[in-house]
């Protein structure tokens, strides 16, 4: 029965099957084939129904015969027949996408109609918790929809991105523009104080997991991880659901309280219709290059004070003709004096500007994706297969990302009355990305970006070796302490990941009356992710010895749930009632083996080490038992109610708590149905409410305090000796150290509460349409790590804590601006999201909670540590606390007179907001007989950034940004004592300016505003203006086609971040905002030295034939 | 008919189905026991586990203690750095790394050891509880003397007590001396189990731990002696010189040559990766170890025109003899090359990368390479397993020097002065010999004592105290507490001071942190803790100056 629509239920009408058994069940079901024969024989309706907007004809369109469950499907044509009994009188037919229409028979045998489209969306059918469908317009809550095809017209590999922009109440932030790099989306805002807030992803009614498995925290060593959820191939996607609220999402219990993405992918979803056999094609080709560099200055090169020396601030000579006082016109070659590198001793190379050194490192991407989909079926079966493959450059030489997709999914309707139906999909996805962290002390600037972006603008780095020929190290401008040349690290450094990926489901359905129906599904989601990172020998990172580190994460997810569907009309009242059980068991093993010191140069394999340590690994176990009720009455089509409750036991929790029900009530009312309005200034109004409660429970083994074997203190770099330990004459000891994550054995379940409210409405002859969203959710008893003082003896206590609310609106605007007779419509859809996020309370007596990961950055990391992402009560979520310099009462800078620079305040402070204040998207839609362009705009207001790469542009002097400096300046300020943080005073007892002045240089290099200053100067405001996206597509005419075997074309030419425009960021910088260290962790608005973004071109060709 | 009867069937399958998962739910759901991490472990693993972090946190890489106490006393430190002028925050990693091992590690496991070795009662692990005791009385001392007040009545309780308060030191050292007794007693009682292999710094040897437990107290003693009369306590330690740490007896952790698990000390590591010198030795502690003084005052170095034979298991000069540095040169002495403390942001030289050109700890104090004299980038090509050193026996000689002088014994200040500088001249030499490299011959260390043993004795008694102070400093490198403490105690010796010099490019803005300033993030989230202090006067109650 796969949870076919209520109107497509009544049509069970199974007269005949032929069936064509195959090699293999997939095979068996790939070629269902079948049609009706009918056994009625009052009157024959016949008729053919095309489509409004290009007169095609329409296949699978439902004929109903009103008030009897007699129905049939139009053919491939378009084409129906109909038997219709004595006393039929109206006719209804409906289709996805198209309004509804009933016509009365009268004496007619041939009833033509031309749909039209819907759009209102209220036809629209949509998946919603444990995989029911319902009519969106019966909804009490939030639901969005995007068709798979919209995301096929993007060419973009990665779902989520196609998805930026185009859903009200969604953030979507893109990691890095490193191919494969991970994405966040958070619903809502972010509730989870500490834990997951990224939504639930579900895939054919299996849960579908979006971990970023990573190694390394993404900043000391670390790269441009991917997240999980890059698994899934758009091509693949019939549709996406978003469900926004906890109302919509009470029946998938725990992990639901964020909201849930329902996938139902083009396997997953074949349904029996009479559309016959369609097999599309889909390719696309695209191009890509960074989104933007910044302006570079090309008068000075390295060193200071304008004197040439081999440093990596370009803060030096000027050349010869950018100034006339210019002399310096050769320098020491870079590589003299070093080992291996004889030929260049002694000998000098021209100073001189290299104006597109960096420009050079990049290289243009190029995105080929290709994709067959065959889908076939008759009425009572239907099969579908996608196979796909996209293979992605990226501009980073040698990063690569590809992903091969086959799949399979096929639904039957057996004689017996069962139902059968499953999918199941391979997915394998291969990255390649180059190390991104930033630099840390001893031993890791093995990072490609650690100066890409800031090459000194004297530096040869194209034209000179980056290779030493003896010990096939990396050489560079600047010393072996610093970085490595981009050029080697590109090649002789990287993290690969390949990941196996295999999520399969069964269902079985059984229709007992046309009221009763029971269906059982099982699924599985595993895959097996196998990561190496790895730095050649001659590296600045891994002691330059080299070093491999394998990590192996197996996932597995086992997801069964009954369910009891009942469903049938009392006159004007229909009661839907389901009663379901759901299982679900998850299992994650992880193990990192580490080996150092290579052997041969270019083997990155555990055999080519000299030592090989275990590098950690967990293991994880947990399972939840639900049982599950939601029941919804409906009124005469205008008036719904609904009610769901949930209970579960998780095996995460204390044996005491680990029972929990959460309920929700919902309701909403089309006003416009129920007052029968039928004008042109309201075509449509539905009010809904909704209030609902989730519970969730937590990771597992966190009850009770563990000890952790031979784990040493492992911050970078390391303070104490690793263990084992082996002393020079001794024997080996093991170790080992009580965990300092302090558990709390009474744990409880955590709790949201949210309520919703929204408005639906279309006016002006529905030309102009605005659906309102309105909520506040309030998550309470958090499971999460509460900072103690390591005082304590622990650094964290995991316990039960903390409320925090989330409110906010959301805004869908429908408009058609303007429509002509002759198919010309413009459509303009817009979204708005604002979300206020508060912390309402933390810990008894707790002021301030650091974010994990940040915390980890924070105390382990002698460079990076100086940014953390904290939550205080009464702020918002995650912001931004770092160091500051020293003001007075009257917020005046103190300044230091001996050097007439700033003085830095002892104690941090709040420095930024991450949090946008809102997010705007914008989609214009022009169509005119077959072409369309589309034009996604958005515009993502605040949101504070703390930028790492902005900082060292300024501070190395290499943008336009400072190229004028040849002048003194004075900080603003009044002078101040160093030891004692207060402003001096003259004999008068007032405050003295500051006078000193400081060259241009020591502005961006000291405490001032650039490299050894105060964070807070490093946080921008990132709001940021974006064509996202543009795209002009082409159908082709049916009429040309006739001839050729094709039943549709299109082409389309997309491009994918046009121009953007962040105007707080310093000027020339020309830095792109959307990009995050963090990868899709809750640690947000801190960048560190990341892949920018990227700029890209499709060409796109779909045929189906 | 028959469809009917499939449905019930159907139905009563599905329903059995649901009521058997329903009722298997409570095993179903009992698998939360961690597979992979043990709750409970032999206390041989924590002892292990309590030495190697002891060492860390007190060691000389930036992580440790005599990393920032070292610079605070001039003899080594970094560029770049606001540390270069004493000023030291609470978020800085070397203020953090220390304190978060010692209470979130060190403490919590010794605890844990004390508690695992008592519980089975009559069966007890005595000898753990003992040198755990002592090791916790080590700790909380080295607590206090760095940072004055600590939380120790409320410490380490995890979440009974959530914001333990900030005691104050005065009030903790008393009971720390009890500790040690205790753990003495303990040590000598009839032991259940009793540590081995697992105790890598004395391999199980208990008349070590009581030898090293009563130095302790000596050096304790002698720290407090300003503010208290302690000649009693002292004279009775002294009794015994026996029961105290003798030569071989010195209380280190020695490390290893595994690069994986990187066994090597962790200083080693961090100077010695392939050009990424990090520390920079202080100009001014090179030139009084080499006689010189080119660019402060000549009373800051009473040994002007002596050279100290120790100079080349000191410190390692990368750059061969007249070769050119990678960039424009701060300070360069013949192959020595560094930069001058307290010039950061003023000396556009100081900010230069010179990682393979720098001069950097050798042999001595970190395991690094002695100093052959021709050069050569760091590059792993050192000992690399050298002790880290914490309480030695020339320690204990200048200390005693130091109590004879200030007539706190009555034993002869000047002798012990002559026995330390030999004993601190032979440790050096036990580590070349470790190490492969050449001792220092008796005679040049002959010279080097009768020289200074000529200046000791026609110095007042002020200059006496310079002399002891002074050679106890230089023979401290590479352990930097007790010479950050001797400093705030006495005064000596006699430091660089970035103002009165006869340098433009040195400004010295801040006055010198008489104690270090807490983590900061622990005083957030701890309502009974202190506001951060003002380190130029927030002094250790022993720092009577």
């Amino acid at each position: 029965m796969l949870y076919p629509y209520d109107y497509v239920n009544s049509i069970i009408n199974l007269k005949f099957l032929y069936m064509k058994n195959k090699v293999s069940i997939l095979l068996t079901i790939l070629f269902l084939w079948g049609w009706q024969i009918t056994l009625s024989q009052e009157r024959i309706i016949t008729g053919t129904i095309t489509a409004d907007d290009d007169g095609s004809t329409l296949p699978g369109v439902s004929v109903v015969v009103k008030g009897t469950t007699t129905g049939t499907i139009t053919n491939l044509d378009g084409q129906y027949s109909i038997n219709v009994p004595v006393d039929g009188e109206i006719l209804v037919f409906s289709f996805v996408g198209m309004k509804t229409v009933e016509l009365p028979i009268e004496s007619n045998t041939i009833l033509d109609l031309v749909m039209e489209p819907d759009v209102l969306g209220l036809e629209e059918v949509v998946v919603t918790a444990a995989g029911i469908r319902r009519e969106k317009k019966a909804l009490g809550y939030s639901v969005e929809s995007v068709d798979g095809s919209q995301l096929q017209q993007v060419a973009e590999p990665d779902a989520l991105r196609a998805l930026q922009g185009k859903i009200p109440g969604v953030n979507i932030t893109s990691s890095s523009g490193a191919p494969g790099s991970s994405t966040r989306i958070t619903i809502r805002g972010s509730s989870s104080l500490l834990g997951n807030n990224q939504p639930l992803f579900v895939v054919n009614g299996i849960p579908f997991d979006n971990s970023s498995n990573s190694l390394f925290s993404g900043l000391g060593d670390g790269s441009a991880y991917g997240s999980r959820i890059g698994d899934l191939d758009p091509n693949n996607i019939e549709s996406i659901n978003v469900l926004k609220g906890a109302a919509a999402a009470a029946l998938y219990g725990s992990r639901a309280a964020n909201g849930v993405v329902i996938v139902t992918t083009k396997s997953g979803s074949a349904t029996a219709s009479a559309k016959g056999m369609e097999i599309t094609y889909n390719g696309s080709f695209g191009i890509e290059k960074i989104a933007n560099l910044p302006e570079y200055q090309n008068t000075y090169g390295t060193g200071t004070n304008f004197n040439y020396a081999q440093a990596n601030g370009s803060w030096g000579a000027p050349f010869i003709g950018a100034r006339p006082y210019a002399t310096t016109d050769s320098i020491a070659h870079w590589f003299d004096g070093r080992t291996g590198m004889e030929d260049y001793w002694g000998t000098s190379v021209p100073y001189r500007a290299y104006p597109d050194n960096v420009k050079n490192l990049f290289k243009t991407g190029v995105i080929v994706d290709n994709s067959l989909t065959i889908s076939g079926g008759g009425e009572n079966s239907a099969v579908s297969m996608t196979v796909s493959h996209v293979n992605s450059d990226g501009y980073v030489p040698t990063t690569n990302y590809t992903r091969t997709n086959v799949s399979v999914g096929g639904q039957t309707q057996l004689a017996n009355g069962f139902n059968v139906g499953g999918s199941v999909s391979y997915v394998r996805s291969g990255q390649k990305a180059v190390q991104s962290g930033v630099g840390a002390l001893g031993n890791t600037n093995q990072s490609a970006f650690a100066r890409a972006l800031y090459l000194g603008r004297n530096w040869d780095v194209h034209g000179q070796v980056y290779q030493n020929p003896v010990t096939l190290g990396s050489e560079f401008m600047v010393g072996r302490g610093q970085a490595d040349n981009p050029l080697w690290s590109y090649e002789n450094a990287g993290f690969i990941s390949n990941t196996d990926r295999v999520t399969a489901n069964v269902d079985l359905g059984y229709d007992v009356t046309d009221w009763l129906n029971f269906s059982y599904k099982i699924g599985v989601d595993s895959y097996n992710d196998r990561q190496k990172d790895f730095i050649r020998p001659g590296s600045t990172g891994a002691q330059g010895l080299g070093r491999v580190t394998l990590y192996d994460v197996s996932w597995e997810e086992i997801e069964s749930s009954f369910l009891i569907t009942f469903n049938k009309y009392f006159g004007d009242w229909n009661l839907r009632a389901i009663a379901g059980n759901n299982v679900n068991q998850r299992t994650r093993d992880a193990q990192a083996i580490q080996g150092s010191s290579y052997v041969v140069f270019d083997i990155d394999d555990l055999d080519n080490t000299n030592a090989v340590v275990p590098f950690g690994g967990s293991y994880s176990q947990s399972r939840i038992f639900g049982i599950f009720g939601d029941i919804s009455l409906g009124y005469k089509g205008w008036a719904y109610l609904g009610l769901t409750g949930r209970n579960d036991w998780s095996s995460t929790l204390p044996k005491e708590n680990r029972s929990y029900f959460y309920p929700a009530v919902t309701g909403s009312i089309i006003l416009t149905d129920a007052l029968n309005i039928e004008s042109d200034l309201l075509n449509f109004l539905k009010l809904r409410a909704a209030w609902s409660q989730v519970g969730n429970d937590t990771d597992p083994y966190l009850i009770r305090p563990v000890y952790l074997i031979n784990n040493f203190y492992g911050t970078t770099p390391r303070p104490t000796a690793e263990l084992p330990f082996t002393p020079t004459s001794g024997s080996t000891s093991a170790g080992a150290s009580l965990s300092n994550q302090e558990r709390d054995p009474n744990l409880k379940p955590e709790r949201t509460d949210e309520i919703e409210f929204g408005v639906y409405v279309f006016t002006l002859n529905s030309k102009f349409g605005i659906n309102f969203t309105y909520y506040k959710r309030t998550a309470k008893d958090q499971i999460a790590p509460v900072s103690l003082p390591v005082s304590t003896g622990f650094s964290q206590l995991l316990t039960n804590f903390g409320k925090v609310e989330n409110e906010g609106v959301e805004f869908g605007v429908h408009i058609t601006p303007f429509e002509t007779s002759s198919g010309f419509r413009w459509n303009i859809f817009g979204t708005f999201t604002h979300n206020k996020n508060l912390i309402l309370e933390l810990a008894d007596g707790v002021d301030e909670i650091t974010i994990l990961g940040s915390n980890v950055a924070a105390q382990s990391n002698y460079f990076a540590g100086q940014v953390s992402s904290v939550l205080r009560p009464g702020q918002e979520y995650g912001l931004l606390k770092g160091s500051v310099d020293m003001r007075d009462q009257d917020g005046n800078l103190l300044i230091d007179p001996s050097n007439g620079q700033m003085i830095r305040d002892p104690n941090p402070a709040i420095i930024g907001n991450p949090n946008p204040d809102f997010i705007v998207g914008v989609t214009n839609t022009f169509s005119f007989k077959g072409i369309r362009l589309s034009a996604v705009f958005d515009w993502k207001e605040g949101g504070d950034l703390y930028s790492n790469t902005v900082l060292s542009m300024l501070g190395r002097g290499v943008t336009k940004f400072n190229e004028e400096r040849e002048m003194m300046k004075i900080i603003p300020g009044v002078y101040g004592d160093p030891n004692t943080y207060e402003p001096l005073m003259d004999g008068e007892g007032n405050k003295i300016q500051n006078t000193t002045m400081v060259e241009t240089n020591t502005l961006f290099f000291g405490e001032t505003f650039a490299i050894n200053a105060a964070n807070e100067w490093s946080v921008f405001d990132a709001t940021v203006y974006r064509l996202r996206e543009v795209a002009i597509a082409y159908d082709l005419p049916t009429s040309l086609l006739e001839k050729t075997p094709f039943g549709r074309a299109s082409i389309s030419l997309i491009g994918r971040n046009l121009w953007f425009y962040a105007p707080h960021f310093p000027k020339h910088t020309n830095y792109d905002p959307e990009i995050n260290q963090y990868g899709n962790s809750n640690v947000q608005g801190i960048e560190y030295s990341t892949t920018p973004s990227t700029r890209r071109f499709t060409l796109n060709i779909s045929l189906t034939f | 008919m028959m469809k009917k009867m499939k449905i019930k069937y159907f139905i009563s399958v599905l329903l059995s189905l649901v009521l058997v998962l329903f009722s298997g739910c409570e095993d179903f759901l009992d698998i939360n026991d961690d597979p992979n991490n043990p709750t409970d472990v032999p206390i041989s693993q924590l002892l292990s586990t309590v030495e190697v972090d002891m060492a860390g946190s007190m060691g000389a890489s930036v992580g440790g203690l005599s990393g920032y106490t070292s610079a605070m006393v001039h003899q080594m430190f970094q560029r770049g750095n606001t540390h270069q002028f004493y000023d030291l925050q609470g978020t800085d990693f070397e203020v953090q790394t220390p304190w978060n091992i010692m209470y979130s590690r060190l403490l919590t496991d010794v605890r844990q050891i004390i508690s695992l070795a008592t519980e089975d009662e009559g069966n007890e692990d005595w000898h753990y509880v003992g040198i755990s005791q002592i090791m916790k009385a080590y700790t909380f001392s080295v607590l206090v003397d760095i940072w004055a007040d600590v939380p120790f009545s409320e410490a380490n309780l995890g979440s009974e007590v959530r914001m333990p308060v900030y005691d104050n030191g005065e009030n903790i050292y008393p009971q720390l001396f009890t500790l040690i007794d205790e753990g003495i007693t303990n040590i000598q009682k009839t032991s259940n189990l009793s540590p081995g292999t697992d105790d890598i710094i004395y391999q199980g040897d208990l008349s070590l731990w009581i030898k090293f437990a009563r130095t302790l107290k000596l050096k304790m003693y002698n720290q407090i002696r300003l503010v208290q009369d302690v000649s009693t306590e002292i004279n009775a330690l002294l009794a015994d010189e026996s029961q105290l740490i003798g030569s071989g007896d010195d209380f280190e952790f020695p490390y290893g040559a595994s690069l994986a698990p990187m066994n090597r000390n962790p200083a080693y590591q961090q100077e010695y990766t392939p050009g990424a010198g990090y520390y920079y030795i202080n100009p001014y502690f090179y030139e009084i170890l080499t006689g010189q003084n080119t660019f402060f005052p000549v009373e800051g170095n009473p040994y002007l025109g002596i050279t100290d034979p120790r100079v080349p298991y000191y410190f390692y000069n990368q750059l061969a003899p007249g070769q050119a540095a990678e960039n424009p040169v701060a300070y360069r002495n013949g192959d020595f090359l560094s930069i001058y403390m307290f010039s950061y942001n003023i000396d556009p030289n100081e900010g230069f990368d010179q990682s393979s050109s720098q001069t950097i700890a050798g042999l001595y104090p970190i395991g690094g390479r002695y100093d052959d004299g021709n050069g050569g980038i760091s590059n792993f090509n050192g000992a690399g397993d050298t002790p880290q050193r914490m309480l030695t026996y020339f320690s204990r000689l200048y200390t005693q020097a130091e109590l004879a002088l200030a007539g706190v014994t009555s034993q002869n200040d000047s002798l012990l002065l002559a026995q330390a500088i030999q004993a601190s001249f032979d440790k050096v030499n036990e580590v070349a010999s470790a190490a492969g490299a050449p001792s220092i011959v008796q005679t040049d260390i002959d010279t080097y004592i009768s020289s200074i043993m000529s200046l000791y004795a026609s110095a007042d008694n002020a200059g006496k105290l310079q002399h002891i102070m002074t050679q106890k400093w230089i023979a401290s490198f590479g352990f930097g507490i007790d010479a950050y403490n001797d400093y705030r105690r006495t005064g000596y010796p006699v430091l660089h001071d970035g103002n009165t010099d006869n340098l433009d490019i040195t400004v010295r803005t801040r006055d010198f942190p008489v104690s270090f300033p807490w983590k900061t993030a622990d005083l957030q989230v701890n309502k009974n803790a202190p506001a951060q202090k003002n380190i130029t006067t927030f002094n250790v109650f022993w720092d009577a100056n």
